[in-house]
């Protein structure tokens, strides 16, 4: 061979060599087992995926039939968390992709009609003070003392669930659990199936200002490796103006007709009281173990939820604190104030690692998701930092008063004040478009999910609840 | 002193290769069998003239053309300590090929099957990363003719086929 070779012209080489190299070529994918090839495959974004599809009968099988191929691509560009997808699994995930893809390009394109529909709101409704959405329900809190649940889907009104003598300043459910807090001093627990109120809860001496569920979670391992989970039934934290917190074991509704009444001396799903806050207590967020209370006195403390003990008080800000996030995969909070600033602090140390200045007026609006960190003022701008460095990326300029309600996820932020309800890219910080045209008063909450979201406007004299639905 | 001791190892064509043992032991395979055979220092409870015992590791899946590569590969890795995490997270993903194996997997495609496979079998983790890489590379950014051009696959699509994936692409993918 080797004395064969010597003796070729070296064009003639050239051209075998070329030849052979063809020939060489080879379908390395599809002859590899296919836990390699879904590996090779699992490197590429899905503009590649589509090309794969489209080479062959065996490559089209290797990129549309492996769903973990989809599900990361789903996850790694924050189309979906991981809950959603859990709740998706009966569905083909690259369908699931081509569905957020879809409709996420509706949301970005200027020209597009979501479908419409208004929520019957009554006469009743006034100022909407909290707003959440799930697949299933839509709830709406007001200052007119009363909660109303729509259908999501259809938006016709479930249940209005009638109670609290005062107004209501913090709700959330969870399933078919509802939490609530009232000027009236209570917290209340409904059950969202039959309507009915289940609990009342006595404690707070002030109005009951925010609240949040905290749902069990694994928050590490044991020694053997088997998971620790935290906590083992939902948890409700309740902030109120008397500057505590209480944290109670989120009751399972019951089909009582008559709820049942519970000072908070024997009340056994009372775990802790956590006291050190010498102001009212006006945010609160948590996850597993820890939770981030921000107050009127200035600081933020962070509590260990398994001792009702205060882990840090984040010091600093030099005005009263309105709205606070706890980044877990970070281990970070982020915090708005009336000092104008936004800050972060490092969960580990209690130590501020940034301060974030541009604002003009009372940062009221903080609100994050996995790479976007948004802050919102009465400036009547919103401004997008980086999460990890805390380094302003934009300012979005359009509104022409104080924000009043905010929203984001990796792709969109949405944001309202007097008479606007604008959407922005969350990447550029470009506006995109007004989400409704004709409001002429307050734009009290906005909420969304991937394809719907829902706003609280006031129109004339009336408050309405719109959905605007991309899917 | 059994952690200096030589290994050899038997390809599937009977060719036979004498290596370090920690040359060997960057495949956890052999260092796998090599655990039950040998034990290190310390432990060694055999007796001395185990010491001229020739370890011979046979490979039956791996030729010898394809086997000189891998063993030059774990010779130049062979002071590089890898994590043996199963789990890979993004970041690994995203992150570059090394040159070093971007240089040494420069090979023709089916040599370049040939590792990856032997890489899987022999259970070297790094190296099976960078040559499921090196793959992607050779994909990412192509048109599908392009695709076929590269690996010389014949499209069996019918007609009306390949226009309804298109139009499936299209729909997904127009941004």
């Amino acid at each position: 061979w080797a004395a064969l070779m010597q003796k070729t012209p070296r064009l003639m080489l050239s051209t075998v060599h070329a030849a052979l190299g063809n020939l060489l070529r080879k379908d390395i994918l599809s002859s590899l087992p296919p836990e390699l090839s879904v590996k090779i495959l699992s490197h590429l974004p899905s503009e590649d995926l589509r090309s794969v599809s489209a080479v062959c009968r065996k490559w089209n099988q290797l990129a549309t039939t492996h769903p973990e191929l989809w599900n990361r691509l789903l996850l790694k560009e924050g189309l979906i968390t991981e809950d959603e997808l859990s709740k998706e699994k009966d569905f083909p995930s690259r369908i699931v992709y081509d569905i957020r893809r879809r409709v996420l390009k509706r949301w970005m394109d200027p020209s597009y009609n979501p479908k419409r529909y208004t929520l019957q709101t009554g006469e009743i409704l006034n100022v909407v003070t909290c707003l959440q959405l799930d697949e299933d329900k839509i709830a709406a809190g007001s200052n007119t003392n009363q909660i109303l649940i729509y259908n999501t889907s259809t938006g016709s009104l479930r249940h209005t669930l009638k109670g609290h003598t005062g107004g209501v300043w913090a709700m959330k459910f969870y399933k078919n659990i509802l939490a609530s807090g009232s000027t009236d001093r209570t917290v209340r627990i409904w059950n969202l199936d039959t309507g009915r109120c289940t609990h009342v809860f006595k404690g707070h001496t002030s109005t009951v200002r925010c609240l949040e569920i905290i749902e069990p979670q694994q928050i590490g391992t044991d020694v053997m490796g088997r998971p620790i989970i935290f906590p083992t039934e939902p948890l409700l934290i309740t902030g109120s103006r008397d500057t505590t917190l209480y944290v109670w074991k989120l009751p399972l509704t019951t089909n009582s007709t008559t709820p049942i009444e519970l000072d908070a001396n024997t009340n056994p799903n009372l775990l802790f009281v956590l006291k050190g806050h010498v102001a009212s207590v006006r945010a609160v967020a948590g996850h597993g173990r820890i939770l981030i209370s921000g107050s009127y006195d200035a600081t933020a403390r962070v509590w260990d939820l398994t001792t009702g003990e205060c882990l840090h008080v984040l010091n600093g800000h030099t005005d009263r604190i309105y709205s606070c996030v706890y980044d877990v995969v970070r281990n970070r909070a982020y915090t708005g104030s009336a000092d104008n600033t936004v800050r972060i602090w490092d969960l580990s140390t209690g130590e501020c690692t940034a301060i974030l200045e541009g604002h003009t007026i009372l940062v009221g609006l903080i609100s994050s998701s996995p790479n976007v960190l948004v802050s919102a003022a009465a400036d009547s701008t919103v401004r997008i930092w980086d999460p990890d460095t805390g380094v302003p990326r934009h300012v979005l300029r359009g509104h022409t008063s104080a924000i009043t309600c905010v929203e984001n996820d990796d792709y969109r932020v949405v944001s309202g004040s007097q008479g606007m309800l604008k959407l922005w890219n969350a990447k550029t910080g470009e506006f995109i478009r007004n989400m409704v045209e004709d409001i002429d008063g307050a734009v009290w909450q906005v909420a969304f999910d991937y394809k719907r979201c829902v706003m609280a406007v006031q129109k004339g004299e009336c408050t309405r609840i719109e959905v605007a639905d991309f899917s | 002193m059994s952690t200096n001791r030589s290994i050899v190892i038997i390809t599937s064509d009977n060719e036979k290769f004498t290596v370090e043992r920690k040359v060997a032991e960057k495949s956890l395979l052999i260092k796998n069998m090599l655990k039950n055979l040998l034990p290190v220092d310390g432990e060694a409870s055999d007796s001395e003239d185990e010491d001229n015992d020739i370890i011979e590791v046979p490979t039956q899946n791996v030729r010898s053309a394809v086997m000189k590569n891998i063993l030059e590969w774990c010779e130049h890795y062979k002071d590089v300590e890898f994590p043996e995490e199963d789990q890979e997270d993004d970041s690994k993903k995203s992150a570059p090929i090394d040159p070093w194996d971007k240089n040494f997997l420069n090979v023709d495609q089916e040599m370049l099957y040939e590792i990856i496979l032997a890489a899987n079998y022999l259970n070297i983790k790094p190296l099976l990363n960078a040559g499921c890489k090196i793959v992607a590379e050779m994909i990412r950014g192509k048109s599908p003719e392009e695709i076929r051009k590269t690996f010389n696959i014949v499209n069996d699509f019918t007609p009306e086929e390949e226009a309804a994936i298109r139009r499936e692409n299209e729909w997904a993918e127009d941004r």
